[in-house]
């Protein structure tokens, strides 16, 4: 049957070529859009590893941007003059407690390192975080601690990381204790460039961490310690830029009023900075709508691709069925059934597409054969998976209809056509 | 000649009205998408007030600062522009204007927020803003680091209602400006001259942004004419290499005055690599639309094989053949233009109303029609020729007896 239906395609096989051409064409792009869809739904799903509902971030501007490294000799001033804003925003009924964050989440600023660990790249990113910071957001602490003032006394830097990065950096070992390789390269987009870093040892670990949130693909990540008690914003390498942006928990229920006390409050602490207050979950909306836009475009545009070959399809199909007219009569003549009839214009289409789809699949498979798999390797089988079904259920939509035609094929009316 | 060729093509997809139909929906689907695209684009980057003088108008937006073990690529700060962007040759107009910042207000309880732009006085004179109310600030309330703003429609309705502003104060920040003009609405996506608010540079308590060479401001030079913007480059390219750079960790430094569309490109960080894959994926969009319409179109001319065989019969030639056929697909790919073309019209309506782009206007005019011909009549030849050449390859014999492989 299978040996049959193959000739039966080859024997028209310049017409069929630029119908499987399209399918394998199809193909192609449906895949594109479902990996970047899956991908999306893959992240969403994991956990993002901290609670921003009652968190709002209040940023200080110092009158220069984030490059500015401050006026020469401005610094200790500078830091008590924030140690004057965080003791005022504290003391407002309806905070809870407050933590510095650089970069903070939903901010769009990344600081990205790397190290060479024996032959092995190990990237991360990274943000410079206070004491209070895994209470302000809610981190779940698996292993050790978060930071605390036991790493006041320590003469070498503490670090808290990721599960996912412990994982990489330090595989089926105790993370806890061991020291994190000195990176040699790094960008920063938001936050200058750090000094040469000193030995770090691993203090703790979260359960994850994603900065920008559910759309963020998830990725290593390392916190390092800012001092906020005195001395102040000081690490072992002497000063660092002092923080800018704070994270604020604040009373479930609290309104604009609060935020508007907040920033009057900090703004009589020191007159000429300017203030601002922004609830995370503002901020996470802004950033969602960054993620979210290309994806809206690229499946809007997929969506009118599918439109169109499945009418296209529908209609090559129709002629060819409309064409084939005394062929088909001539089978119900000799005894063939509707059933017949029908599963051979099925059968005719299943192997057309199977033969598109062999080479798109191979082509596919290339990618995490040449190792250029943008995404893991389960997201690309999902996605691959689901294409294949996906092309498999437009070509036996398309061919329904026809199918439908050839099968009311009278045969007498088909053997007196033309 | 044309005219009947014209003729019998309307007549031919009138015919089939089913195949028409599904044709004309997959034309105009895709050439409803590059309409939009090319809109969008329109949009961004046309000459519209206030960029009436666009065409001649270049952007320092980046400085590059190459050190021994790093690299710090940001938008330039005051210091750099003012002190080598300053009196290059063949430049009008020098402008400084910070970027877009987030300031918040409270206003009867609720926050607002606002787009806030740091300039000087020059910027108002290479924009060509729309005042509903008073004028832009000068360069004595720049000198004198006055706490004046302009406010854009929108502004005034948030805080004033309806009624006038000038002279009255807005609080932003905590700071109170008073409002000296009130302007237009202009869209979010016109990078440079769009803002809520727009203040002196020098309306702050702090001087940190004085001194900087990384920061967060973008340079605009007002050229003469295009012809100049060579030698602006050449001269800019020079100033860079003997550039101070003592007391910095940094060796050498780059920049570039741009177009436009350069610092777009730049901004997305689309650069050489990523044009290539963006133009491997548009010709990736645009080869399956070709090929689902070919696929039509084969199927189709398979129904008049027999009329094409009587035409070669009587001594048609092959090229008139191709001609015709090619002709007939550019008729139906121009109805589908069409369409796309007024789609696009509601899908920019649609576009505004939605208010996605704050402040967006997006509309079609003349240049974006003239654009979707040119697309439709590309897109016509592209998927006609192939199936056009197949035809008159047809055997007159074979093509009277209606067979074709």
């Amino acid at each position: 049957m299978i040996r049959h239906l193959l000739k039966l395609v080859w024997n028209r096989r310049r017409h069929n070529a630029l119908v499987a051409v399209e399918m394998l064409a199809s193909f192609l792009v449906l895949l594109g859009v479902l990996t970047l869809a899956v991908t999306y739904l893959d992240n969403y799903r994991q956990p993002v590893g901290f609670d921003y509902a009652d968190v709002w971030r209040l940023s200080i501007d110092f009158g220069e941007s984030r490059h500015g490294q401050g006026a020469e000799g401005g610094e200790p001033a500078r830091r008590e003059q924030v140690r004057q804003v965080l003791l005022a925003a504290r003391a407002q009924p309806g905070v809870l407690s407050v933590a510095a964050a650089d970069p903070s989440p939903f901010s769009q600023a990344f600081s990205t390192r790397d190290y060479d660990d024996n032959g092995r790249r190990i990237s991360y990113s990274t943000a410079r975080v206070s004491d209070d910071y895994a209470q302000v957001l809610g981190l779940r602490v698996v292993r050790g601690r978060f930071f605390s003032r036991e790493d006041d006394a320590a003469s070498w830097e503490p670090v808290v990381i990721n599960e996912r990065m412990a994982r990489e950096a330090f595989p089926g070992q105790d993370p806890i204790g061991r020291r994190l390789g000195v990176s040699d390269h790094g960008h920063d987009s938001g936050a200058p460039a750090a000094a040469p870093e000193a030995e770090r040892r691993v203090v703790g670990v979260v359960a994850a961490y994603r900065q920008e949130g559910e759309y963020d693909p998830p990725a290593n990540y390392v916190f390092e310690r800012q001092r906020l008690d005195s001395p102040f914003g000081t690490t072992l390498q002497g000063a660092t830029s002092v923080p800018r942006d704070f994270l604020l928990r604040v009373a479930k229920g609290s309104t604009a009023a609060l935020e508007e006390r907040l920033v009057r409050t900090a703004r009589a602490a020191v007159r000429e900075w300017t203030f601002s207050v922004e609830p995370l979950p503002l901020a996470r909306d802004r950033v969602s709508r960054f993620y979210l836009g290309p994806v809206l475009v690229v499946s809007l545009v997929g969506g009118f691709l599918a439109i169109m070959v499945a009418l296209g399809l529908t209609g090559v199909l129709w002629l060819a069925v409309t064409r084939r007219t005394r062929e088909i009569g001539l089978r119900r003549a000799k005894g063939a059934t509707r059933g017949d009839i029908r599963a051979q214009i099925l059968g005719e289409i299943l192997i057309l597409t199977s033969l598109a789809l062999l080479p798109g699949v191979a082509l596919a498979l290339q990618l995490p054969l040449v190792g250029a798999l943008p995404v893991s390797g389960a997201v690309f089988a999902v996605s691959l998976a689901l294409s294949v079904a996906g092309i498999y259920l437009l070509a036996v939509l398309c061919a329904w209809y026809p199918a439908r035609l050839a099968v009311q094929v009278e045969p007498s009316e088909a053997l007196r056509y033309e | 000649m044309l005219k009947s060729h014209l003729k019998l093509a309307l007549k031919v997809l009138w015919r089939r009205p089913f195949f028409t139909a599904v044709s004309l929906v997959g034309i105009g689907l895709t050439l409803l998408v590059l309409t939009v695209t090319t809109a969008v684009f329109d949009h961004i980057f046309a000459p519209y007030p206030p960029e009436v003088r666009q065409q001649r108008t270049l952007l320092v937006s980046f400085l590059e600062l190459q050190g021994e073990h790093m690299r710090s690529r940001s938008w330039p700060g005051y210091r750099f522009l003012d002190s080598y962007g300053r009196g290059l040759p063949g430049v009008e107009r020098m402008s400084i204007a910070s970027l877009a910042g987030s300031a918040f207000s409270y206003v009867n309880g609720t926050r607002v927020r606002s787009y806030l732009k740091r300039t000087d006085a020059e910027f108002w004179r290479i924009l060509a803003f729309a005042f509903v109310e008073g004028v832009p600030f000068g360069d004595d309330e720049v000198r004198s680091g006055s706490y004046v703003a302009v406010i854009n429609e929108t502004t005034r309705e948030r805080f004033f209602g309806s009624g006038p502003a000038l002279g009255r104060s807005v609080e932003l920040d905590g700071q109170d400006y008073r409002v000296v003009g009130v302007v237009r609405d202009v869209p979010f996506l016109r990078l440079v001259p769009f803002a809520d608010v727009w203040v002196p540079l020098t309306a702050q308590r702090g001087d940190g942004w004085r001194h900087e060479l990384l920061g967060d401001m973008m340079g605009i030079l007002l050229a003469r004419g295009r012809k100049d913007f060579p030698a602006i480059r050449t001269e800019f390219a020079s100033r860079l290499a003997g550039m101070d750079l003592s007391g910095t960790p940094y060796k050498s430094a780059y920049a570039r005055p741009q177009s436009l569309l350069e610092t777009v490109f730049e901004i997305m960080r689309v650069d050489r690599n990523a044009i290539g894959i963006l133009a491997v994926l548009f010709f990736g969009f645009l080869a399956l639309p070709v090929i689902n319409l070919v696929n039509l179109n084969v199927s189709r001319a398979l129904e008049r094989a027999s009329e094409i065989g009587v035409r070669r019969a009587f001594g048609a030639s092959r090229r008139r053949l191709v001609a015709q056929f090619v002709l007939e697909n550019v008729v139906l790919t121009l109805i589908g233009g069409l369409l796309a073309f007024a789609a696009t019209e509601l899908a920019m309506r649609a576009l505004t109303a939605s208010a996605v782009v704050p402040y967006g206007d997006f509309h079609v005019n003349l240049r974006i029609f003239g654009w979707a011909l040119a697309f439709a009549v590309v897109f016509g030849v592209l998927s006609g020729a192939w199936p056009a050449w197949r035809l008159s390859r047809l055997h007159p014999v074979d093509a009277l007896r209606g067979s074709m492989r």
